[in-house]
């Protein structure tokens, strides 16, 4: 360990030496200060927040996964101008050299990930220092942006026993007959899947209910959770406001009961706060959905509308679990996984090819582990008949295996839940340990370091 | 019966074909290579460039992989991590890092060694005042001259007080004082017991420091043997006297051709110009004139064995050595050649002629006893199996780059 650990500080003094380090240092640094007094948002405290953390955020994320490759030429340089020949006749294995690498390159970047979050979380809250546009800004930038809170959905009953009795009964009215191909299980899926938007949707004059479950907030009075959801109406009013009600709470199991009667705008997305002593202990959550269209005014009955929630997540509840800054900082840890793991691809193309094909190689796992499911999707789509079925069976496998080991760092990215306030969960991160560094990460450093105890270190001249 | 002691370095059958992309065999740089080093030996490997020396020294050192044949070094395969505990490397050219200085780059390979921090402080700075640099130590290696960076490179290949020390070129861009100075570290190293592995196509380094001498060529051994036996010129007699008169000369000549049916040369021997350069800079250095160059070499370190002297005084005492036996050169008397030689052959001749300017230690040269000299007409069985047409070779190489 000493002498991987000798290595490791011996790379981070000469990447801090280096110019490439220190001028990719120097503008991020630039960038960041920047963009306090760039970001703006929709002119709003809480909307400049958001702003500036989805770019400064972003900019730590893309400088640092360039430095992280950038930082590997010094195995290269040592290759190139045989200081490996002096390393190399030293009691140091050679998988010391490259885990000392690659544990330099990761120092390296957790202490700069440090100060640049550091750096986040300092203007941060300075642009959240400046005076709110009005209660409502203040508000949303308290509960919805500096807050870490925790999503919970609604639930959604089975519905498979009335896909299966719907399903008989379609059979038994010869719905189905005649039909060339005839698969029953998608077809007891589709129902069910009907179903469940279509308890979604609630007529004019109907009530739903729905319950939440795992809303472990604290239930104090003054402690507020918020409901946040989305809808849409079967027709659109002219001033395009449904009127109904949200009433919060079950008598059943002794919590308070909140009503919050609504007048909102089609289409967008509404935020209800209410005190958290309406949840009950075992922490559910009953809300109770009443569409109250048509209602009557001026003797006329008014809009007679449905009410629809698109998607599962179209109604959920949010309560407070952690601070802002704990948020960011596994925000953050997550990033650092992203950043080892391409240490790590850096350090092995390295310690195989010149830099610049390396530097290649590591540029294109990055786009491509940043491009997963687009790329799968992509592959997916491509028809696998004819002449070329072979050649596109073999290209999508090669696909497919490409990406069973490179990870997707999509599902690692946790910027939209930071800047939408939301919950990183300490499990999402511990997965992301887990998957990139643990398992990726450690494939690649013991393939880097096999590949570099079989090479001769010099190239000899004549 | 007591137990031979075990070479420091073996190969048996050492072979090395470099192959093109294609894996076609593309160059044969070494080719059964047998060599046995042994344990305090000061060892030299002599070629002309691409001979295969390098190329055997990186093998030795496990940085190269031998396409054949078999090493060990202290016993053991090069490339275990165990075995580096104990060597010292100084590569052709000093590849160090650029932007440390020499303090740093000491601390650095000290603690590739898992060295104390306080014996790491003690030792960088015996080594940097051994090697002339405790003025220049605060610099950046990029800085140094190529001179200074050899310096500083052997200092680094001692960092570890190393039983095996392996030389590439050790002298190659140094002046002659930084040359004389290498010589006499290694030198002295050899006299602790330290086993040296010295590699250069500069015969004279060669000749003076080392016990026994390999010659390459072609990747293969040419010739093996002791430094004495490979030099010795056994069909020639050399006289040394003070200044003769001309009547006395006349007369050796005469009881010469009379007794002998041989003629003589007679000449006035000069002073080598590397004793009068060591005498001017010694002179400076005495007179304190500034320089940005390397210092006075230092003491040899007390953690590399016992020093009894210091590099300087070593120095003068040669420089001294070298002036007192000035006027004493030797009176060359050699056979009348018949057939004038070719001008290889004079090269060698004048390389290989004994000095004992430098060769100090060694007394002057005086009348051989005829007893032990070969008989003319006889031919004595040379104990070494040298191939001379080989060393012509290797003189009349004009390269001074690395083999």
């Amino acid at each position: 360990m000493g002498s991987i650990w000798t290595i490791a500080r011996h790379t981070i003094s000469e990447s801090i030496r280096s110019k490439v380090a220190l001028s990719f240092i120097i503008l991020l640094g630039v960038i960041l200060l920047g963009l306090p007094f760039a970001s703006k948002g929709d002119n709003t405290v809480s909307g400049a927040v958001q702003a500036f953390l989805q770019y400064s955020v972003t900019s730590v994320v893309v400088f640092l996964s360039f430095l992280s490759i950038f930082l590997a030429k010094p195995i290269s340089d040592d290759l190139s101008g045989k200081q490996i020949l002096m390393l190399m006749t030293k009691p140091l294995g050679r998988w010391h050299y490259v885990l000392g690498r690659w544990l330099g390159i990761v120092c390296l970047n957790a202490m700069l990930l440090s100060v640049g979050g550091a750096m986040i979380y300092g203007l941060t809250m300075y642009l959240a220092s400046k005076p709110p546009m009005d209660e409502l800004d203040a508000k949303r930038l308290k509960t919805q942006v500096l807050q870490a809170r925790h999503a919970s959905n609604v639930i959604t009953p089975s519905f498979a026993a009335a896909a299966n009795a719907q399903y008989q009964k379609n059979v038994e009215v010869g719905k189905y007959s005649g039909l060339e191909y005839h698969n029953k299980t998608a077809e007891k899926e589709r129902i069910r899947t009907q179903l469940r938007e279509r308890w979604r949707v609630v007529w004019p004059l109907e009530v739903r209910v729905f319950n939440f479950e795992d809303v472990r907030c604290d239930k104090k009075p003054e402690t507020m959770i918020h409901l946040r959801y989305a809808h849409t109406v079967s027709n659109y009013p002219p001033d395009e406001i449904v009127k109904y009600s949200w009433i919060f709470g079950s008598q059943e199991k002794g919590t308070k009961v909140y009503v919050a009667p609504r007048r909102d705008y089609i289409d967008r997305i509404h935020t209800v706060s209410v005190p958290a002593d309406c949840v009950a202990k075992d922490n559910t959550l009953r809300v109770v959905f009443e569409n109250v269209n048509p209602y009557i005014q001026f003797g006329e009955a008014q809009h007679a509308n449905t009410v629809v929630f698109k998607g599962a997540d179209s109604i959920q509840v949010f309560f407070s679990v952690g601070t802002f800054g704990g948020n960011l900082m596994r925000a953050l840890g997550l990033v650092m996984c992203k950043l080892a793991f391409l240490s790590a691809v850096a350090v092995a193309f390295t310690t195989v090819f010149s830099f610049p094909v390396a530097c290649l190689g590591a540029f294109s796992v990055l786009l491509l582990a940043s491009t997963r499911s687009f790329i799968l999707d992509s592959v997916s789509w491509v028809p696998e008949e004819g002449t070329l079925g072979v050649v596109q069976w073999m290209l999508n496998n090669m696909i497919r295996i490409v990406y069973f080991i490179l990870p997707d760092f999509a599902s690692f990215n946790a910027l939209e839940l930071l800047v939408d306030g939301r919950n990183i969960t300490l499990m999402w991160l511990l997965m992301g340990i887990g998957s990139l560094v643990l398992i990726k990460t450690s494939i690649l450093l013991l393939a880097g370091c096999l590949l570099f105890m079989r090479r001769e270190v010099d190239e000899v001249s004549f | 019966m007591a137990k031979a002691a075990l070479p420091v370095v073996q190969t048996v059958g050492l072979s090395k074909t470099f192959k093109d992309f294609w894996r076609r065999p593309r160059v044969h740089a070494v080719k059964d290579l047998n060599i046995d080093i042994q344990p305090g030996e000061v060892f030299g490997l002599l070629g002309p460039n691409g001979s295969g020396k390098s190329t055997a020294i990186k093998m030795l050192l496990g940085l190269l992989y031998p396409t054949r044949g078999r090493i060990s070094v202290f016993g053991r395969p090069p490339t275990d991590v165990a075995v580096k505990q104990r060597i010292g490397y100084l590569p052709e050219e000093s590849y160090l890092y650029r932007f440390l200085d020499a303090r740093e780059t000491l601390d650095f390979y000290g603690k590739l060694f898992r060295q104390h921090r306080q014996v790491r402080r003690e030792r960088r700075d015996m080594l940097l005042e051994m090697v002339g640099l405790q003025h220049e130590a605060k610099r950046r290696i990029g800085e140094y001259s190529k001179g200074m960076a050899r310096r500083i490179g052997l200092a680094q290949a001692l960092i570890n007080d190393p039983e095996f020390l392996i030389l590439d070129e050790p002298t190659s861009g140094l002046d002659p004082i930084g040359t004389r100075q290498i010589k006499d570290v290694i030198r002295r190293l050899g006299d602790m017991g330290k086993t040296i592995l010295l590699s250069s196509h500069l015969l004279g380094d060669v000749e003076d420091v080392c016990d026994r001498v390999c010659i390459l060529y072609g990747g293969q051994v040419q010739a093996e043997g002791t430094v004495k036996d490979l030099l010795a010129q056994k069909d020639m007699t050399q006289i040394t006297s003070e200044k003769l008169s001309p009547d006395t000369i006349e007369e050796i000549k005469g009881v010469v051709q009379r007794r002998e049916s041989k003629s003589i040369e007679v000449a006035t021997p000069t002073g080598r110009l590397e004793n009068l350069f060591l005498k001017i800079v010694e002179d400076a250095q005495s007179a304190k004139i500034a320089t940005s160059g390397a210092a006075e070499a230092g003491a040899i370190p007390e953690f590399l064995g016992t020093a009894t002297d210091d590099g300087g005084a070593v120095i003068r005492s040669l420089i001294e050595a070298a002036d007192r036996t000035t006027p004493t050169e030797p009176v060359a008397m050699a056979e009348k050649q018949v057939d004038t030689p070719k001008p290889s052959q004079k090269v060698l001749d004048a390389l290989t002629k004994p000095t004992p300017a430098e060769s100090p230690a060694e007394p002057p040269t005086s009348a051989p006893d005829p007893s032990k000299l070969p008989q003319q007409g006889t031919t004595q069985k040379d104990p070494v199996k040298a191939n001379r047409s080989v060393i012509e070779g290797l003189l009349d190489g004009k390269d001074s780059g690395d083999g």
